[in-house]
């Protein structure tokens, strides 16, 4: 046996040669944490003194604290890039016949060898890190910014990110045992990194395009988990996981480094063992075990010509399942031909490895037949109604495209995400009734209608989410007995997920505001705030479903609260004020803002068109054959009656229910205008109410012309021209 | 003493060792002949537990040498393609060496190379390839181990520093019984220094004996006879490896004792009868065709 005395000799001995890379650790470091460190701080400090009434020192350390803390994107990527190299340094060796002949003819065990290379690739990294973040602490102590937070914050940090760097080196090592040559043990480590995210992604996708109803990202846990074989993808995960942020309770942190240490375990042992089992003589072989080759093949092929397939028929840009077929086939061959070369080291080794290939196609065909089953099982299978404890409805016309700030995460929501939080619909009948005919009405994903996104809760705690696809008609049917819910209403609005008492700021934006992305701050005081956004939350459960319905909104709201991370100021998400919210408006008007209903900022018209599309029929090959018809009105008294009938952008596309009724289907309106300013503005607008008579028999005189034009009569074809010309 | 019984080794279809079975006694300079691809570096390898034979045992001293410190701490391995460190200097692999070879002696170290006239603070990589092997031979035989396994080491050495090598190798057999086994593809190199011979051919091994035994029992001489009856009545006595005639000259290849084979030849009344020296060269070119081979073939 080896003596401690000599392995901590070779150890130091062989530290020596690689006394670069701990340098190159401390210049990375250096400058991405005392050095950044300083140069934020000083712009913190000036801010101090500047805007003293909006920030703390205190707020400081805690911005401050996110550069030692675990989920700096910054500090993830360089350890990601160090571990990368600093494996193949410590390791390299293996590759070279000389090398493998100087070490493993050395009276050491290869155990301890790896072992002594291994822990000296750490030592490279842990050492300087370290040292680096407590430079950085020293700088924030003299500035004055260091406290519990900023500690706590470092310890977790550099926990977290040894644990990552370990994950990624250790992965990188594994690699490199498994290899004979640098080409190889970069694409065995890339691919080690990538293949969890690939195989995920490619079954996402697989799913979604085998199933109507799939909502990628939501519920599919399975799905999601299989990512986490990449390491890259864990430390990732694990740094959001157990940052301020991310850290939901100390058991979710707990259960996080626990599971990425059990990881790395396994890891580390799979490594070590790989380097103890690893033929000299590979060395400047493709791969170390000859046995691995028809395994890599078959892990890694199937999954790279589905991808192929996908791309294929992304390309094309076809349905067909032939092109899809064409782009695995394609992509299978190329894979095959290429890691056969890169086995054989030799082109013309195509020939070879046949076998495996063809185990590998037959997988690639399971995964295929496999997510197109179960796809089509998951449209097909019934929702338990009667243990249903309530449902989120989301049709994507009431999709404000505006995000809502979650506070927890410091991250922004869709409006999807924040349906699927806030509502929670009771009438088990309503949903019922819905999402059956939604079942029997469901069309293809591309099918130009209304997507509807469900979130099924159960009794037992069970989430199930659906994506339908259906007509404007059918979904007009039943938004008012959806807005009949106060479930239903509070879901939809953000104003509901605000707790008033947070609100510390109120930004306005009218319609000439909201074109340029323009806003004013309310002269209110925190009560008033507070008042303001109960009145609007009132107010929005009360309006009747015409108010909604039949007018406009005149204007957007913005709460605003402290980010408790950093106590930076954050906009919860936009309100619209429709024109019955008295109260709210008059507390608006009371912050000093001029709100009135017709604020759309138009000093003069200039010219609004109208189009309207028709599916009249559909051709031998399902393809929507449609009949298309504009108008274009410029006399005033035409222009300002129908100014009444139209909402202008931002508040015309699905500002909520009074947009998405039929009446807009098939309808859009383009308005040219002078605004307050003397500024030529062109914007989008679409009716709110009923399309007047007069509009719509312009527009049917207009498209007749084209469906009669080969025998069109003379008459007719004047007739279309006046209209035009008028 | 190292033993190989019955080792084998293969490269996918390639088989690069066959069979093998050396025995390498303590003492003595053991030579390793055979062409390029015959086998020479993968046995030495496996000697030397860099790689693991796929059959069959190697033992070092009765313990086995793969995964055993304790048997590689008894010898110092010099490969065909020797590695130092990058920018590293004679100075400091002596120093690495030194924490791994107990018996390291680097003062000798120091003597040596200035003897040898290397530098110990250049840089390795400044040096020439024989250089290099000069330095290599040096580490290795101060590391003072029992067995010193050299892989094509002495290729490209000059006359003069080869002769130098081999009276260190000789002082240090003398004074500490060093065992070097070494490999080449060039007979005529390991002909002045070694003991024991193994030519390995096409990854088994043709022949095996003491370069001494091969000496006294292999003979070349020349001798003319009056008639020729004479002459094929004495050839069915002796055995005659090779017999090669020019005019009345004849040039044989006998093997057997020396005074034995002098009687019996001039029991025949010979006109002209004298021995010859025989180099090693030609004393493997009669074994090996005997054994049906043509040498010349097989080495250089």
């Amino acid at each position: 046996m080896i003596s401690k005395s000599l392995f901590f000799k070779v150890q130091k001995e062989e530290l020596k040669k690689k006394v670069i890379l701990l340098f190159i650790t401390f210049i990375c470091m250096f400058l991405a944490l005392p050095i950044y460190i300083a140069v934020e701080m000083q712009k913190y400090q000036q801010w101090l003194q500047t805007e003293r009434e909006k920030f703390s020192k205190e707020q400081i350390s805690g911005m401050l604290a996110d550069i030692l803390g675990t989920d700096n994107l910054i500090i993830l990527l360089i350890i990601f890039v160090l571990a990368f190299v600093f494996a193949f340094c410590q390791l390299e060796y293996l590759y070279h016949r000389e090398k493998v002949d100087f070490y493993h003819s050395l009276p050491i065990k290869r155990g301890r060898l790896f072992a002594i290379q291994y822990m000296n690739g750490v030592l490279v990294f842990v050492v300087p890190y370290v040292m680096c973040v407590i430079l950085g602490l020293c700088v924030l102590t003299a500035g004055g910014f260091c406290n519990g937070l900023v500690l706590k914050a470092s310890l977790t940090g550099i926990l977290i990110h040894i644990i990552g760097y370990l994950l990624c080196y250790t992965t990188v090592s594994l690699s490199i045992c498994l290899t004979g040559n640098l080409f190889t043990g970069v694409l065995a480590a890339a691919t080690f990194h990538g293949y969890g995210v690939a195989l995920s992604l490619l079954i996402d996708n697989l799913f979604y395009e085998s199933s109507t109803t799939f909502m990628s990202g939501y519920g599919n846990r399975l799905i999601e988990k299989i990512a986490y074989a990449s390491p890259l993808y864990v430390y990732k995960n694990l740094g959001w996981g157990t940052s301020q942020r991310g850290a939901t309770s100390a058991g979710s942190v707990a259960v996080t480094v626990i599971g990425s240490l059990v990881y790395l375990i396994l890891l580390a042992a799979l490594a070590y063992y790989a380097y103890l089992k690893r033929p000299s003589e590979s060395a400047g072989k493709a791969v170390s075990f000859a046995r691995l080759k028809p395994i890599i093949k078959v892990c890694v092929i199937p999954v790279a010509a589905c991808i192929g397939s996908l791309l294929f028929k992304a390309m094309v840009y076809d349905t067909e399942k032939f092109w899809q077929v064409i782009g695995f086939v394609i992509t299978l061959l190329l894979c095959h031909a290429m890691i056969q070369s890169i086995f054989e080291q030799d082109v013309k080794a195509v020939k070879k490895g046949l076998g495996s290939t063809a185990v590998a196609a037959v997988a690639g065909i399971l995964i295929f037949a496999g997510c197109d089953l179960c796809g089509k099982a998951y449209d097909r299978a019934e929702i338990d109604y009667d243990h249903l404890q309530y449902a989120a409805i989301m049709p994507s016309t009431i999709d404000t495209g505006n995000y809502y700030y979650n506070m927890e995460e410091d991250t922004c929501w869709s409006m999807v995400d924040y349906v699927f939080e806030h509502m929670k619909i009771q009438d088990k009948d309503l949903v019922k009734d819905f999402t059956k005919e939604c079942i029997v009405e469901n069309q293809e994903k591309h099918f130009y209608g209304v997507s509807i996104n469900v979130k099924y809760t159960l009794e037992n705690g069970k989430e199930f989410y659906r994506r339908y696809h259906i007509d404007y008609d059918t979904l007009a049917g039943y938004m008012d007995r959806f807005f009949e819910h106060e479930e239903f209403r509070k879901g939809i609005n953000y104003a509901f997920g605000i707790d008033p008492a947070q609100v510390i700021q109120m930004n306005y934006q009218n319609g000439y505001q909201s074109y340029y992305n323009e806003r004013y701050t309310m002269n209110l005081s925190q009560k008033d705030l507070a008042a303001l956004l109960t009145a609007y939350q009132e107010e929005y459960l009360s309006a009747s479903v015409e108010e909604l319905n039949d007018y406009a909104p005149i204007a957007g709201i913005y709460p605003c609260s402290l980010n408790k991370y950093d106590n930076t100021l954050e906009e919860w998400g936009k309100l619209y004020v429709y024109p019955s919210f008295t109260k709210t408006i008059d507390l608006l008007k009371k912050g000093g803002m001029d709100v009135s209903a017709d604020s759309k900022g138009i000093a003069e018209l200039r010219e609004i068109s109208v189009n309207r599309v028709e599916i009249i029929d559909e051709d031998e090959e399902g393809r929507v054959v449609t009949l298309e018809a504009e108008v274009s009105y410029q006399r005033q008294n035409e222009m300002t009656n129908l100014l009444d009938y139209i909402a202008l952008e931002p508040y015309c596309y699905q500002t909520g229910y009074n947009n998405s009724s039929e009446i807009r289907n098939g309808h859009t309106v383009h308005v040219k205008y002078i605004n307050e300013f003397g500024e030529e503005m062109e914007t989008d607008a679409l009716f709110i109410k009923e399309v007047p008579q007069w509009v719509t028999e312009d527009l049917d005189k207009k498209a007749r012309t084209p469906l009669s034009s080969p025998e069109s009569s003379d008459e007719e074809a004047v007739d279309a021209m006046e209209t035009e010309q008028k | 003493m190292i033993e190989a019984a019955k080792i084998s080794k293969s490269f996918e279809d390639i088989k690069a060792v066959d069979d093998i079975s050396v025995t390498i006694r303590e003492g003595e300079v053991f030579g390793l002949i055979g062409t390029n691809g015959a086998g020479k570096s993968t046995l030495m390898r496996m000697l030397t537990g860099v790689i693991k034979p796929d059959v069959g045992k190697i033992l070092i001293d009765d313990i086995p040498v793969y995964e055993s410190p304790e048997a590689k701490k008894k010898f110092f391995y010099i490969s065909d393609e020797q590695f130092f460190f990058v920018n590293s200097t004679p100075e400091e692999m002596a120093r690495y060496y030194k924490n791994i070879y107990e018996g390291f002696q680097i003062e000798k170290f120091y003597s040596y190379l200035e003897r040898f006239e290397l530098k110990k603070g250049r840089k390795i990589n400044t040096f020439s390839k024989g250089m290099k092997k000069q330095l290599s031979i040096l580490l290795g035989i101060c590391a003072d181990t029992k067995y010193l396994m050299c892989d094509e080491t002495f290729d490209g050495l000059d006359p003069v520093m080869r002769q130098g090598v081999k009276s260190i190798f000789a002082k240090e057999m003398e004074e500490r019984g060093l065992t070097p086994v070494i490999a080449s593809h060039n007979l005529r190199e390991l002909e002045d220094i070694c003991d024991h011979i193994g030519l390995l051919h096409k990854g088994g091994v043709l022949l095996s004996k003491d370069l001494e035994e091969l000496k006294c029992n292999i003979f070349k001489v020349q001798c003319v006879f009056e008639d020729s009856v004479t002459e094929a009545e004495l050839m069915t006595q002796l055995d005659v490896l090779q017999n090669e005639r020019r005019g009345s000259l004849a040039t044989l290849t006998l093997r057997g004792e020396q005074e034995q084979i002098l009687s019996t030849l001039r029991s025949g009344n010979p006109i002209f009868c004298e021995v010859l020296p025989l180099s090693l060269e030609e004393i493997f070119i009669s074994e090996t065709e005997v054994v049906g081979y043509d040498i010349k073939k097989l080495i250089f």
